[in-house]
């Protein structure tokens, strides 16, 4: 027995870096596979021998990967042949098995299948490592000349640039699959940090909010904000046009360029004005704009509130009367970002107790009254059907509006009610 | 002529002027399609442009970016710009609830 020799043979301090490369190329245990199944088939005819076969060298057993004249799928790895041969570089010749100190031992040459004649072509890797072989055999003993030997050469390499590509395909799909997971990661991430993480507790006034996004892996347009206030809040909603970053960057710019202006005392008029100027400021030529929509609320001791709203190219918001009277508010006004002369204006109304203001985006609209819609009607009566509700309720039954539609625009509302 | 399921354009070029006929939803499917429609009717000599919505069904935020690109492209080359948009009650409310129907002659 050649059994000590042997042992040392089956292994390298490599080995488990080897194994790694033969998972990376995740071909263990696939189904057969016809562009292997030709090779093995070409390089038997080729070589006029009966056996041919692609073996992948795993940690206890050989697979064969395609076996062309045996109908055997895998076997120990034991060393002398496919195991011995992935270790080098160099093929792996034995003329005749049964003299060879090499394979004397192995079971395929001392039992019942009777090998007498291994060429085997270690399958490497670009970086170096043997995934298994490209092995011709016989049950006779045989000589090979040198163009034999570079013919089946030849052969491994192609067995191997289709392994190659068949990982680099793998690798394209799960980049692919990747990025967009990434992607909408970041989508996800930006968009939060538009939108308050979650409503601030204003006393004396109810809140409620809603965004709904039409495609999750682009940052949308809309959105709106709460800015608490000594004795209420104000509250934003816009619309930039467009999407994805550039879009996102301009909402940034209309949250925080608010925010800052909301520390002084100011007006939503106010605000529209110095929002507009940082905006075409920014701008070489006018490129991007927003709509929006700010309501001023004002507690009043004894209950109610005082509105003031401003807009800029945005819809009306709507105050819903407790008798389920419906109001538009907001003296219309030319969009965010594209004229720097463009003036806005406040306008002041009462909101007494109950009574609840909605702000929204064109995205309600268009789900709720249909793309075309040329006024906001249906949304007026779906509100008046809520007067004297929760401000909850009216997120609710807004919410199940839109759901009941595939958005093609996203859509946002703030609802509020003062105690 | 450039055509898409939602949306078409086409130009028409007369003695002094060219019209920019768009017809179908004007949305971020159409925004570029129709400033490069617009860049190409510059190119011509037309001194008075106009663009013509009367038979855009649908209109959004990115359909409106698309008029006022068309507005400023045409105003940078020193040409006269009007807008056709006739009784569609559509555009006329965008451009309303936008505010900026004064940023427009209308033809």
């Amino acid at each position: 027995m050649s059994g000590v020799n042997a042992t040392a043979e089956l292994s390298t301090a490599e080995e488990p870096q080897r194994l790694a490369a033969v998972r990376r190329y995740d071909i263990l245990d696939t189904p057969p596979d016809g562009a292997f199944d030709r090779v093995t088939s070409l390089a038997a005819r080729l070589l006029e021998v009966p056996v041919a076969i692609v073996s992948i060298v795993d940690e206890d057993r050989i697979w064969f990967k395609s076996h062309y004249g045996l109908d055997v799928e895998q076997v120990d790895r034991e060393p002398g042949l496919c195991a011995s041969a992935v270790l080098q570089g160099e093929p792996w010749l034995v003329n005749d098995a049964r003299l060879d100190p090499r394979t004397l031992a192995n079971s395929l040459v001392a039992g019942e299948f009777g090998l007498r004649f291994y060429l085997g072509i270690p399958l490497r890797t670009t970086d170096g490592y043997g995934l298994g072989t490209l092995c011709v055999i016989d049950r006779e003993p045989r000589e090979v000349d040198p163009a034999q030997v570079a013919l089946l050469k030849d052969l491994a390499a192609v067995v191997m640039d289709e392994l190659e590509l068949r990982l680099s395909a793998r690798r394209t799909v799960e980049l692919e699959a990747e990025l967009r997971r990434s992607a909408q990661d970041v989508a996800a991430t930006l968009q939060e940090s538009l939108l308050p993480a979650r409503l601030p507790q204003v006393s004396g006034l109810h809140l409620a909010a809603r965004y709904h996004a039409a495609d999750r892996s682009l940052v949308g347009g809309d959105f709106y904000d709460v800015i608490p206030a000594e004795s209420g809040a104000a509250i934003v909603i816009g619309d930039v046009c467009g999407k994805g970053t550039r879009a996102a960057a301009l909402t940034g710019t209309a949250r925080w360029t608010l925010r800052t202006v909301a520390v002084d005392a100011w007006t939503p008029a106010d605000g529209l004005r110095r929002l507009n100027q940082v905006v075409v400021r920014a701008q070489e030529t006018p490129d991007r704009y927003a709509t929006l929509a700010i309501g001023s609320l004002v507690s009043r001791p004894r209950g109610g509130a005082v509105l003031t709203v401003a807009l800029a190219g945005h819809p009306h918001p709507l105050i819903v009367r407790r008798n389920g009277r419906v109001e538009a508010v907001g003296v219309t006004a030319p969009v965010v970002g594209w004229e720097a002369n463009a003036s806005f204006t406040d306008s002041t109304t009462a909101l007494e107790s109950g009574e609840t203001l909605v702000m929204f985006t064109d995205g309600v609209l268009d789900s709720v009254c249909g793309r075309s819609h040329s006024d906001d009607g249906e949304l007026r009566t779906l509100l008046a059907g809520l007067a004297g509700a929760g401000v909850e309720a009216f997120a609710a039954r807004l919410d199940r509006a839109l759901g009941a539609e595939q958005l093609t625009d996203d859509a946002a509302f703030v609802i509020a009610q003062p105690e | 002529m450039t055509a898409s399921n939602t949306f078409a354009t086409r130009v028409e070029v007369m003695a002094d002027s060219a019209a920019l006929i768009i017809e179908g939803e004007l949305d971020i499917a159409a925004e570029a399609a129709v400033l490069a429609e617009m860049a190409r009717a510059l190119e011509g000599p037309a001194a008075r442009l106009v663009v013509d919505v009367t038979a855009v069904g649908f209109i959004d935020s990115s359909g409106l970016r698309a008029l006022l690109g068309c507005r400023d492209l045409a105003q940078r080359q020193g040409r006269a710009f009007s807008l056709r948009v006739g009784a569609n009650p559509v555009v006329r409310r965008l451009l309303e609830l936008a505010g900026v129907d004064g940023w427009f002659s209308f033809a």
